[in-house]
């Protein structure tokens, strides 16, 4: 189903074809909820925020214009209602050194992250994983498990195009730096 | 600076190995309930809104029409409204109007009946759907 087909079936929903909003949850209510889960954790909350977003949705579906894909819309909207729950509640924040990165190379980072059959690695990412915040945890996401463009994530995150290679660059050698510095950051 | 994404193979092996729990399996068919609860909830918004527009102005017309009654127009009905005289070469005129009255009455219940079952029509589609 391309845009074009996605915008005729919302305009559709918006006439009073409301069953057909059923497609959409049947089509997307997992790519959301993966999203959405990784960033709240708790199973319960991560549904209820689903569903949040699916009513939230519907009720701005009018405001749906079809110049982006209806997920890429949606995404916005999950990623709005995933950041404020993770506000409301009381996050494990990890202190870092944010000017610890710059002394990072680039050479190094790329070498580490070509490899895609280290297991260790891969737990040590995961690990790390977690100790980044909510934004950069939805960056990482849609970026490399969506496969979201550059642009899109743009549009998701409400930041510009170039704003968002700068986090994507910085957030890749901060990943390089907690894993060379697992045992620094495990202790707190 | 421009990152290439296929580069970072490690990062998407990890993402792609996180487990993560699935969504409970009625739940797009309680989604969808929320969603029919959200538009009887808005149609009820709706015609609690037009009751309480068309009250206020049907409140504000009476309340205008009292009030310009009372100190603008202060004459008496009885000397101003006519006697109806019913003249007979004036009758088959009389006849006319009430024909045409009556068509649009009939015109008007008929536009309510073709309305509703249409709107009914419509729902049971939705519905069946």
């Amino acid at each position: 189903m391309d845009n074009q087909e996605e915008f005729q079936i919302i305009q559709r929903i918006c006439e009073g074809e409301i069953n057909l909003y059923s497609i959409f949850l049947h089509r997307y209510s997992n790519a959301i909820y993966s999203l959405i889960v990784r960033i709240v954790a708790s199973k319960e909350d991560a549904e209820e925020l689903t569903q949040d977003v699916f009513l939230k949705a519907f009720k701005k579906l009018d405001t749906f214009h079809g110049k982006s894909g209806f997920l890429t819309w949606i995404y916005r909207i999950a990623y709005n209602t995933a950041i404020s729950a993770t506000r409301k509640t009381r996050q494990e924040i990890y202190y870092f050194d944010e000017s610890m990165i710059d002394k990072v190379s680039e050479q190094h980072v790329d070498q580490l992250f070509e490899n895609d059959e280290n297991e260790t690695l891969h737990h040590q990412l995961q690990l790390s994983m977690d100790k980044l915040n909510p934004e950069e945890k939805m960056l990482l996401l849609l970026h490399y498990s969506k496969g979201e463009k550059i642009n899109d994530i743009a549009s998701i995150m409400s930041l510009s195009a170039d704003n968002v290679k700068i986090k994507l660059y910085r957030l890749r050698k901060k990943l390089y730096f907690l894993i060379t510095n697992v045992d620094e950051y495990a202790k707190r | 600076m421009l990152m290439n994404m296929q580069k970072d193979k490690a990062i998407i092996q990890a993402l792609n190995e996180e487990v993560f729990p699935s969504l409970s399996p009625n739940f797009n068919e309680r989604a969808m309930q929320l969603i029919y609860k959200e538009v009887e909830r808005k149609k009820k918004l709706n015609f609690i809104f037009m009751i309480s527009c068309i009250s206020a102005v049907s409140s504000g017309l009476i309340v205008m029409a009292i009030y310009l009654l009372k100190h603008y127009l202060s004459f008496n009905f009885a000397i101003h409204l006519q006697i109806p005289s019913f003249k007979p070469d004036a009758i088959s005129q009389y006849y006319f109007d009430i024909y045409i009255a009556v068509l649009i009455l009939v015109l008007v219940y008929l536009d309510h009946l073709f309305r509703n079952f249409w709107n009914k029509k419509r729902f049971e589609g939705s519905i069946g759907q």
